[in-house]
């Protein structure tokens, strides 16, 4: 009888008919019995370390445990390096920055962040660095004292978008994902800004032109926006929610299709919940504190009012309703401008594109940085940042003017900012600096990061892995690039 | 032949052997074999693949990190799931607003074809996505006079209140949907749930409308919805 038993096949022993199809193969685990020898750990994607309410009995939490992952980027060649001051292999200033629109080696520093170099005083009491003149107007001093900044020297493509250059992709695949919305982007691009993916292309962004975009996303647009009433919505939704339930039983059965399963069922019971919440779950301006800082925010701004989507975009980010969030701000091929403060909004919105200086541009990023900060404050989440450009600028030679006039492109001068936000201290660093710029004024192209700006994006996510003290998941994302050990020991600055 | 000298011999066995060699070698050095001679990765190479400097479709979904799955399913991406609804409705020349949904809701897609990117958002504009399909699929069945030359809606009067539609003929609208859409009939589990919904649908309408015509298109509507958004069609 036993030995009748042992000889009866697996398949006999289920209850299944003999398998014939591919497809049958598969249901009755023969595949994936030969296929679980690769089972890969992601289920741990699911479990994050930190406690979130679940939506329902069995659902894993919803969201991620990854650190929120903004990305803003300056389209056109800004001047980054004319802000923040590269220093050389020493962290010794340059011997000139004449054609870095700074003047000669003297320039006066003003430290931020700790022990960071920025352009300091020019003489009349203002900065040179307007970037920080904006950043200080809208982030207030607690912010900036939990605030750690790493400069990165890293040529770039002056003017381009294919600039490989973007790290959503990359913080995708280490599980960065929202609870209720998909990645957030302002450019109709694979990446959501003007920039190319490094090594992964991340799930196509949300592309947000206004708010209604991202508050469409909660609920049903077109015809059953308009052809049922809000109970009949939320009962489509269960419907859904329960025939996807009873579709993918079969899922059950399969050895890691049951959490699969449960992530559909979860996914269908939090979308009941979605719409019934309707958009009020991801409106700034249900937050007072965040609706002032952002421009006074109220029900009467403009859905495509540049306030609103970036504080809609930066509020749901932090929050961890959406993943990453690309913003992409234009204007920034902007040598030729005068350099001098010129008019400036009071908010971080533009004044009309002739009217800006290249001072009045920079003082606006600034004051992004400075409102996504602050919003990093308010609501108390950690924030990693990370700002890009596609080139730099070059300005007139002068050994004594400290605000030289730009006057063309020149991306061997580029520049990228790390910025690290902790609601509990300031995030411990080695360094305020990856790379170095050389004694000809531009970024050192022998150093790991200096000529390849898909390295300094693999820099970029190393270190945000340790902020997120998940260096475990490098080795198994970037298997390109940046992967020796002494290399990236170079490069990781977060202490 | 059969008479060469052993010398001859010697020479074709030489001359074979030569060319086997540069035959290996060649492809040694090709696409045939692996490449064995590789320099240094200093890391300053370019990683952009392509000529137009997109990262290979192939990248995507191909890391080492959580994507090899004993799963025999898979998740249609966006263009997939949004063709096969087209498909299945047979709306080839599909109408400027359903392009519209599809341009408004395909960034909540998922762009690799693995069940673990599911998420709510997703399932959402899925349904949104069907919903606007459906209208379409509705609009014309309703246009057509004669019932028994509808496919799907044969059963409905849709200028009736939708007390009129009884539950005989909701189940036929679901099981031609379900055949159309899913290959097969509707399971007696997925009747339940729909005859379930039927009875909660018009419990949602407010007494002042429960006579609207426009109530019944409504419930056509949502049915068509669900199924066209349901697992069997964004998945394989």
């Amino acid at each position: 009888m036993s030995k009748n038993y042992k000889n009866k096949p697996n398949w006999a022993l289920t209850g299944h008919k003999k398998p014939v199809t591919r497809r049958e193969f598969l249901n009755y685990g023969m595949i994936p019995f030969a296929a679980s020898a690769f089972m890969p750990n992601w289920l741990q994607l699911f479990s994050p370390e930190r406690s979130l309410a679940q939506v329902g009995a069995g659902c894993p939490a919803a969201g991620s445990n990854m650190i929120p992952f903004i990305q803003l980027n300056l389209a056109g060649g800004a001047g980054l390096m004319a802000n923040y001051v590269p220093m050389d292999k020493d962290r010794n200033p340059l011997a000139s920055y004449s054609i870095m629109g700074m003047g000669n080696g003297q320039v006066p520093i003003v430290r931020e962040f700790g022990n960071v170099p920025f352009a300091g005083n020019r003489g009349d009491g203002q900065l040179i660095s307007n970037i920080l003149v904006g950043l200080r107007e809208r982030a207030s001093a607690l912010a900036i004292n939990k605030t750690a900044f790493i400069g990165m020297c890293v040529r770039s493509r002056d003017d381009s978008r294919e600039n490989p250059y973007s790290m959503n992709g990359l913080a995708h695949r280490a599980g960065l994902v929202g609870s209720k919305l998909p990645h957030l982007g302002t450019e109709d691009t694979s990446t959501g800004i003007s920039q190319m993916p490094v090594l992964y292309s991340p799930p196509a962004p949300l592309i947000v032109k206004g708010f209604r975009d991202v508050a469409n996303s909660m609920g049903y647009t077109a015809a059953l926006a308009t052809g049922l009433n809000q109970a009949q919505r939320e009962r489509l939704t269960r419907l859904v929610s329960d025939l996807n339930g009873e579709q993918s039983r079969k899922l059950a059965s399969i050895n890691t299709g049951s959490g699969i399963k449960t992530l559909i069922d979860c996914a269908g019971l939090k979308n009941t919940e979605l719409i019934r919440e309707g958009s009020d779950a991801i409106d700034p301006r249900t937050n007072a504190a965040v609706a002032a800082l952002w421009g006074n925010l109220n029900a009467a701004t403009a859905n495509n009012s540049e306030n609103l989507v970036f504080a809609t975009m930066v509020f749901n980010t932090l929050n961890g309703l959406s993943g990453s969030c690309s913003l992409d701000m234009g204007g920034y091929d902007y040598h030729g401008n005068a350099r001098e403060n010129g008019t400036i909004a009071p908010d971080i919105s533009g004044i009309g594109l002739g009217n800006e200086t290249t001072n009045s541009r920079d003082r606006r990023v600034g004051r992004v940085i400075g409102n996504i900060l602050q919003t990093a404050e308010i609501l108390q989440k950690p924030l990693f940042l990370l700002v890009t450009s596609d080139g730099a600028v070059t300005s007139d030679d002068s050994a004594t003017d400290r605000q030289s006039r730009f006057n063309s492109d020149r991306g061997s001068a580029g520049m990228a900012y790390i910025i690290m936000y902790r609601p509990t201290g300031r995030v411990a660093t080695t360094d305020f600096q990856i790379g170095h710029y050389t004694a000809s004024q531009a970024a050192d192209d022998q150093t790991i990061v200096g000529n390849s700006t898909e390295l300094a994006t693999q820099a970029a996510f190393a270190n945000y892995l340790k902020m997120n003290n998940r260096m475990d998941l490098y080795s198994q994302i970037v298997t390109r690039g940046l992967t020796e050990t002494a290399r990236i020991n170079e490069v990781v600055k977060v202490g | 032949m059969r008479n060469l000298k052993f010398e001859n011999k010697r020479n074709i066995k030489n001359a074979a052997i030569v060319i086997g060699l540069f035959g290996t070698l060649s492809f040694y050095g090709f696409n045939c074999a692996p490449p064995s001679f590789q320099v240094a990765d200093d890391g300053s190479a370019s990683l952009v693949l392509s000529s137009n400097g997109i990262v290979p479709v192939d990248d995507v979904g191909t890391s080492t990190l959580e994507t090899k799955t004993d799963l025999p399913f898979a998740l249609l991406t966006a263009e997939q799931v949004f063709f096969s609804m087209i498909n299945l409705t047979d709306q080839q020349n599909f109408s400027n607003a359903i392009g519209d949904e599809y341009a408004i809701r395909s960034g909540s897609f998922s762009v690799i074809p693995d069940l673990k990117t599911v998420n709510g958002p997703m399932l959402l504009a899925i349904t949104s996505l069907s919903g606007e399909v459906c209208n379409g699929l509705v609009a014309r069945e309703q246009a057509i006079a004669d019932v028994s030359q509808r496919k799907f809606f044969g059963s409905v009067n849709f200028a009736q209140a939708i007390a009129n539609l009884n539950a005989a003929g909701y189940t036929d609208v679901v099981t031609k949907l379900s055949n159309s859409f899913l290959g097969r009939a509707p399971s007696s589990a997925e009747l339940t749930i729909f005859n379930s919904f039927r009875t909660d649908f018009i419990a949602a309408i407010p007494a002042a409308n429960i006579g609207q015509a426009a109530q019944t298109r409504a419930l056509v509507l949502s049915t068509c919805s669900a199924l066209l958004s349901s697992f069997e069609v964004f998945s394989y």
